[in-house]
């Protein structure tokens, strides 16, 4: 009898967990694809500075860097979608400033941009914000 | 001031995305029960969220990033606090020193890329 009243019990709160565990998911997608296509701009951009003509034009705009960088954040927006459907709203968005961590990784990996010690000051202060964030619920008010 | 207009579009831009971030939510919520209104409210989110770098890519021609960062990390505050208003979604003391920390990060991340 016990043990039918606790699956009965359990049933719906490992199913909010793992729609929990399934939003935050989405999240982290959201994060990727971003970063992966803020870094598809820069790329974008050096491209075109790189074209024989001078100034910035359209069909330098329109190469496989860009449209891989709208089909990233159509993906994005997608995913934020389903991530938002799992999670409050108030708990979902700070942490998509997680972006800001993952994005200077991949510049100093593709573009040898300099990393310095103010920004990892600031991405400590982001990681720490984002973890009392998360935590937050389980305080309660 | 110099950039009274650029100040009030990155303002409004701030209220714009975090307008359309809290319809993106209504249209999760309602996802699955009505299907026309739903893709309403996910259409008017995709049209206010990219006022944001409508107005961002105006605005950065005349205004340094060390102002734009720290104006336009207000929708950081605005989303929780709509959040707040029309999903009932509490905010506890906890939640408001994470996100100040957030907040520190993103400003502090932002003027030392300027």
């Amino acid at each position: 009898m016990n043990n039918v009243m606790n699956s009965a019990i359990s049933k719906p709160c490992t199913k909010e967990a793992s729609h929990t565990s399934y939003a935050y998911g989405c999240i982290a997608i959201v994060v990727i694809l971003n970063a992966t296509a803020q870094l598809l701009l820069k790329a974008t951009a050096e491209y075109s500075l790189h074209q024989p003509t001078t100034g910035l034009q359209l069909q330098h705009l329109l190469n496989v860097y860009s449209v891989s960088a709208a089909v990233c954040l159509g993906g994005s927006f997608l995913a934020w979608r389903k991530a938002l459907a799992g999670i409050p709203l108030s708990r979902a968005h700070p942490l998509c400033s997680l972006t800001y961590v993952i994005m200077p990784a991949g510049a100093y990996y593709f573009f040898d941009d300099t990393v310095s010690i103010p920004y990892y000051i600031g991405i400590a202060c982001i990681c720490f914000g984002i973890f009392l964030i998360s935590t937050s619920e389980e305080e309660g008010t | 001031m110099p950039y009274y207009p650029e100040f009030t579009l990155i303002i409004l831009a701030a209220f714009a995305v975090a307008a359309g971030h809290l319809s993106l939510k209504k249209s999760s919520l309602l996802a699955g029960s009505q299907g026309a209104i739903t893709y309403l409210w996910a259409m008017l989110g995709v049209i206010l969220l990219s006022m944001g770098p409508v107005a961002a890519i105006y605005v950065l021609r005349k205004v340094p990033l060390t102002l734009a960062v720290p104006l336009g990390s207000l929708v950081y505050i605005l989303v929780p606090l709509g959040a707040n208003l029309f999903f009932s979604e509490k905010l506890n003391r906890r939640f408001w020193t994470g996100l100040s920390l957030v907040l520190a990060g993103i400003i502090i991340v932002g003027l030392s890329k300027a």
